[in-house]
């Protein structure tokens, strides 16, 4: 992957100086168009006449810089600032991941349908920054934090959702923009909502509540994912599909992972006869230009049900960003796992010379 | 080492969850959810006095909120049997009997 510069040899009118080329690619000592600065063995920039041909100090007017990353993907999973991990860098690659959300609970008894859906991953924002044009040394930070899980008791008929995660954001100094995250909403259990609706803030339910809005005991929302606010790119994060079950039947779905440019995946239902634990989550294709630097799962947790029993505690959302799965039982107790905190993500770029 | 916390506008509502290092020197507006009562989410009130955190209004009317918890409950427990299911009434703001059957082996009846 040849990655380039964004900014512009560092004005956009005005005469070029030697001098000035060489600093801006990174040179030192001598240097001549047709030698060091000609493209043909450094790279460096791009899209020059061909080999053979005459180049003038205008060819380099409009031309973007090669760069080649510097150091290893760095992630931040914690605090309120950020300074460069490396040094002599001209540009960064930022994503930020929100926080995942949890998944809701249900208890009902023999007779009655026992549904809950997994809770969302975050969304993901992504942007390049050029140092030389955003003058960024660093940036204050938000990492959204995981969603607190939820409990119920043995009931035969008992119903909370799950919490949304908290949003990540990264705000350079200089004249770079803010990028965010939103976290990923919560789950919910059956009698909250139905399958397709609409998620906010408060419908069809807020956050570990125990309100009930439709008669359908085998009946639940699914949760949705955060999105990406003022990135280059912004990404929706994967989730917990809503159910509707009937026959006294008995499911929940698992958390979502978050979207990293190729696609969130979304929870996976388990449905069956007395205990079950369902998968994992798929993981997402993270970016190619973190290589093997990041070795975080992001795959959402897996929901867990019983027809007839306790089914226990879902499991969490895996690092970073995805949601925890949903838990349903037949008068007995469960819980729902946490979901996994936000992330930050910087790649450094510096001139390929 | 990190720590989950959150921050607050000058209305002490909750403006985000987040994670903090763990020696983070927070600023008057930022908190670690260990240092106070409740579970922080988005949306809910810091009570400075109490240092909890709540909604300021109950999700469902006439439910009251717990001082300890500082999450809402029904001001008296739900009295569901094995027989009797009962649901909140908003509009009433008490327990509404709403399904019904004669043995835990008959199939719930809406009232």
């Amino acid at each position: 992957m040849t990655v380039t510069s964004l900014d512009n040899f560092g004005h956009a009118s005005g005469a070029i100086s030697m001098s000035e080329l060489r600093t801006y690619y990174g040179r030192s000592g001598a240097v001549s168009l047709s030698g060091s600065l000609s493209g043909s063995s450094s790279s460096v920039p791009s899209s020059l006449p061909s080999s053979g041909s005459t180049i003038s100090i205008s060819n380099f007017r409009s031309k973007n810089r090669i760069l080649k990353k510097k150091g290893t993907t760095e992630t931040k999973s914690s605090g309120s600032s950020w300074t460069p991990a490396q040094s002599g860098c001209v540009q960064y690659h930022v994503y930020v991941v929100g926080g995942g959300g949890s998944g809701g609970g249900h208890s009902t008894d023999s007779g009655r349908e026992k549904v809950a859906s997994g809770g969302a991953a975050g969304g993901t924002a992504y942007r390049r920054y050029s140092v030389q044009d955003h003058s960024i040394t660093s940036a204050s930070i938000s990492i959204g934090s995981g969603a607190a899980g939820v409990s119920y008791p043995a009931s035969s008929g008992y119903v909370i959702s799950g919490r949304n995660g908290g949003m990540t954001t990264f705000n350079p100094n200089g004249s770079g923009a803010t990028i965010s995250a939103l976290g990923g909403s919560r789950g919910f259990g059956g009698r909250q909502g139905t399958v397709g609706q609409n998620i906010t803030s408060t419908s069809p339910v807020i956050a570990a509540s125990n309100t009930t809005t439709q008669s359908g005991w085998g009946i639940c929302a699914g949760s949705e994912g955060g999105s990406g606010v003022s990135g280059e790119s912004n990404y929706t994060g994967g989730y917990g599909p809503g159910l509707s079950k009937g026959s006294d039947q008995s499911g929940a779905t698992g958390g979502g992972s978050p979207n990293l440019g190729s696609g969130g995946k979304n929870g996976i239902e388990v449905s069956q006869s007395g205990y079950a634990l369902g998968s994992t989550t798929a993981a997402p294709t993270k970016p190619s230009e973190w290589g093997s630097n990041v070795s975080a799962t992001f795959r959402g947790g897996a929901g867990v049900q019983h027809s007839s029993g306790a089914a226990g505690a879902s499991n969490g959302g895996g690092n970073y960003g995805a949601g925890s799965g949903g838990s349903a039982s037949e008068s007995g107790a469960g819980s729902t796992g946490n979901g996994s905190s936000g992330a930050i993500f910087i790649t450094y770029y510096e001139i390929n010379t | 080492m990190a720590k989950r916390g959150f921050y607050f506008g000058s209305d002490s509502i909750i403006e985000n969850i987040v994670v903090f290092d763990d020696d983070e020197a927070l600023t008057s507006s930022q908190k670690f959810e260990e240092d106070v009562s409740g579970v922080a989410e988005i949306g809910k009130y810091f009570d400075v006095a109490q240092n909890s955190v709540y909604f300021l209004t109950s999700p469902i009317n006439g439910w009251v909120l717990n001082t300890t918890t500082w999450e809402y409950e029904p001001p008296t427990p739900n009295p569901s049997t094995e027989l009797n299911f009962y649901d909140w009434d908003e509009s009433s703001e008490s327990w509404s009997l709403t399904e019904t059957r004669n043995t835990v082996d008959e199939e719930w009846q809406v009232v």
